[in-house]
């Protein structure tokens, strides 16, 4: 296992590289420290905060610095070596500091060709990992990125799906809107086969723990977002469309017809958030 | 040897083509018996109905809607009206939105109808709810924004009828004689004022059977699931789906087919929350067209205009929602259809509430 952490030496990254830590000991992964200068003296910040990082690790991170927009340098390394994921701190930037400003998690998760942690809020452990699916084949992804991180930490997951469907015509049987989990299980329907699918993934990747169904009903963000705080899960692993190219013509246009829930839900919660995309 | 047909020929459904030109044909006719029968409906409307002001306007549309069942006659109606003198441009345009209140009440009133046959209230009644809430919720912004346009004068001078000459002459050859036709026979049988009364309701029969069969001539749209692969993904930006809304009602011209269209995208019948608020904003507004179409039919200036207006502040206030506070809305919007199908209590108070302002709308001075 390789794991890409991207830092600044700040406090917010500071925040992603111990939780980084944290993952790469679970899963004795080998580490890759990056980071991006961009004035001439942030190559020595750079290397005091991947110092005090290297004092953690029982086997010494690589080491890279590359000069640039941190974005574009994260992926672009993330794109040339065989890392399985890569890690980030997110300031958790809103409103009108975020659109004037941006934000580089924000980026990072939409153009990652590799799966996205993005780090928001302190965690010291990972007992509690909820995997968000959609109930397709892409779905069945961040179920298994949720079994591997359950085996690491011996983690209880829960396997959420939401929806937000509602009945468009009369005629229409609805006899699946609002129903539990255990039950559109029982009764084979598409989110129970769904669920059961992505449970025996997780179990699969490696969990041992306890592992939920859970459907909710309503709008997919503000669901996710409810049952990640009343869950005080550590992590959450949600999926997202294919990962589009950055600074190409149809990834532009396909930016703003596809909607990105995957950002919507890093910027509401403050909790880690691993974003899997379908690529 | 014959040489064979091009393949999209064969193709074409020619009994839907005849069937679309039918019913423009009676779609023109029925403007102009409207037209030629609205002159003498004008004391009735401002004496009898007493419809002098903006609200009494919007509370007549919005009655007159729910007794026929449906918008698009009453609005082209209004139009006829504008045009006879009975109402002014303000008067005009509050009975168009007041024809968009009483449309979106059908969908609801199907629903109840639907739960009253045993299916499950909250999730019959959403559908219905949520495309009224919506239609509320963009037209009353609209209507100030509508009203100061139209007191400004704004768009005053705005309206093709210059390019429509050689349209206009064709058109009254072909039918102002079966209208005249139609006035004279009725003239022989009946005192003044019952054959222009006659020409009116007829006019209006034919335009509600003409939009009926305009709905029934659209070809079918009924995609499999498959088709939709790349597309549902689409659905999921307010903005993609809010123009796919004002697209497909351009071509339907009716919200509640542009809204059945989309049934296949989940083959269940199920369409996403997220998808259906801006579909409908954009369906409400591109559900003017066979209203704009019968402005240019009426070839009054001020109609165009009025039209025009109704199209303009409804976009303006949908995208202002959408660029700035979506999701507060679509929230709001949805948690008001909980509350509200929540209970028969909450259902009935609501349903009465919607009836009781029209009618009181009409009771303004």
């Amino acid at each position: 296992m390789q794991i890409l952490i991207g830092t600044d030496g700040t406090r917010v990254s500071k925040i992603a590289t111990d939780f980084g830590v944290m993952v790469a000991r679970a899963a004795s992964a080998e580490l890759t420290l990056f980071g991006v200068a961009t004035t001439p003296n942030a190559e020595t910040n750079l290397r005091a905060a991947f110092a005090e990082v290297q004092r953690q690790l029982p086997v010494a991170a690589h080491e890279k610095i590359s000069a640039g927009q941190a974005a574009d340098e994260i992926i672009a390394e993330a794109r040339s070596s065989l890392y399985d994921f890569l890690i980030v701190g997110s300031r958790g930037r809103r409103g009108l500091a975020r659109l004037l400003f941006g934000s580089v998690a924000s980026r990072l998760a939409r153009y990652s060709p590799i799966p996205a942690l993005i780090v928001k809020g302190r965690r010291t452990a990972v007992l509690r990992v909820l995997a968000c699916t959609s109930g397709d084949a892409r779905g069945e992804r961040p179920a298994r990125w949720a079994g591997q991180i359950a085996q690491w930490f011996n983690a209880e997951v829960t396997i959420l799906h939401v929806m937000s469907q509602m009945l468009l015509a009369p005629g229409v049987k609805q006899d699946e809107l609002g129903v539990s989990a255990d039950t559109a299980i029982a009764d084979a329907t598409r989110e129970g086969q769904h669920l059961q699918r992505a449970m025996a993934l997780v179990r699969e990747h490696g969990a041992r723990n306890t592992i939920r169904p859970r459907l909710r009903y309503g709008l997919v963000l503000e669901e996710v977002v409810a049952e990640a705080n009343e869950g005080d899960y550590d992590l959450i692993v949600i999926g997202a469309h294919e990962s589009p190219l950055p600074n190409d013509a149809l990834s532009g246009l396909a930016k703003y017809l596809f909607d990105d829930v995957a950002d919507q839900i890093i910027s509401a919660l403050n909790r880690p958030v691993l974003v899997v995309r379908s690529s | 040897m014959t040489p064979a047909a091009p393949s999209w020929l064969s193709q074409v459904n020619w009994r839907k083509v005849g069937i679309f030109v039918v019913s423009l044909f009676l779609f023109i006719l029925a403007i102009q018996l409207l037209k030629s029968g609205a002159k003498v409906l004008v004391p009735f409307i401002r004496d009898g109905l007493a419809v002098r002001n903006m609200w009494n306007a919007l509370g007549f549309g919005w009655l007159f809607a729910y007794l026929v069942l449906s918008g698009s006659p009453v609005a082209a109606t209004a139009l006829t009206f504008f045009d006879a003198g009975a109402i002014d441009k303000v008067g005009t345009f509050a009975m168009i939105a007041g024809s968009r209140f009483g449309a979106s009440f059908i969908v609801l009133g199907l629903g109840f109808v639907y739960a009253l046959r045993g299916h499950e209230r909250k999730v019959s009644l959403a559908m219905g709810l949520l495309s009224l809430l919506v239609t509320y919720a963009i037209y009353v912004p609209a209507l100030l924004i509508g009203y100061w346009l139209l007191q400004a004068g704004t768009l005053d001078g705005f309206h093709p009828h210059s390019a429509q000459s050689e349209l206009n002459s064709l058109m009254d050859v072909v039918f102002n004689p079966l209208v005249a036709g139609a006035n004279t026979s009725l003239a022989y049988i009946l005192p003044t004022p019952w054959p222009q009364l006659c020409l009116f309701a007829l006019g209006f029969g034919v335009l509600w059977y003409s939009l009926n069969l305009i709905d029934h001539s659209l070809p079918d749209m009924k995609l499999k699931e498959g088709a939709f692969g790349g597309m549902a993904r689409m659905l999921y930006r307010p903005l993609v789906t809010f123009a796919l809304g004002a697209g497909i009602t351009t071509i339907t011209m009716s919200v509640s087919v542009s809204l059945s269209l989309l049934v296949p995208l989940s083959a269940r019948g199920y369409i996403r929350r997220e998808n259906v608020i801006p579909y409908i904003m954009g369906a409400n507004i591109t559900t003017f067209v066979d209203t704009l179409v019968a402005a240019l039919l009426i070839r009054d200036p001020g109609a165009f205009t009025v039209v025009l207006i109704e199209m303009l502040s409804v976009a303006f206030v949908s995208l202002l929602i959408l660029f700035l506070i979506y999701h507060p809305y679509e929230r709001g919007l949805l948690r008001l259809v909980e509350i509200i199908g929540a209970s028969n209590r909450n259902l009935a108070v609501f349903l009465a509430i919607i009836v009781i302002i029209p009618v009181a709308l009409m009771f303004v001075r």
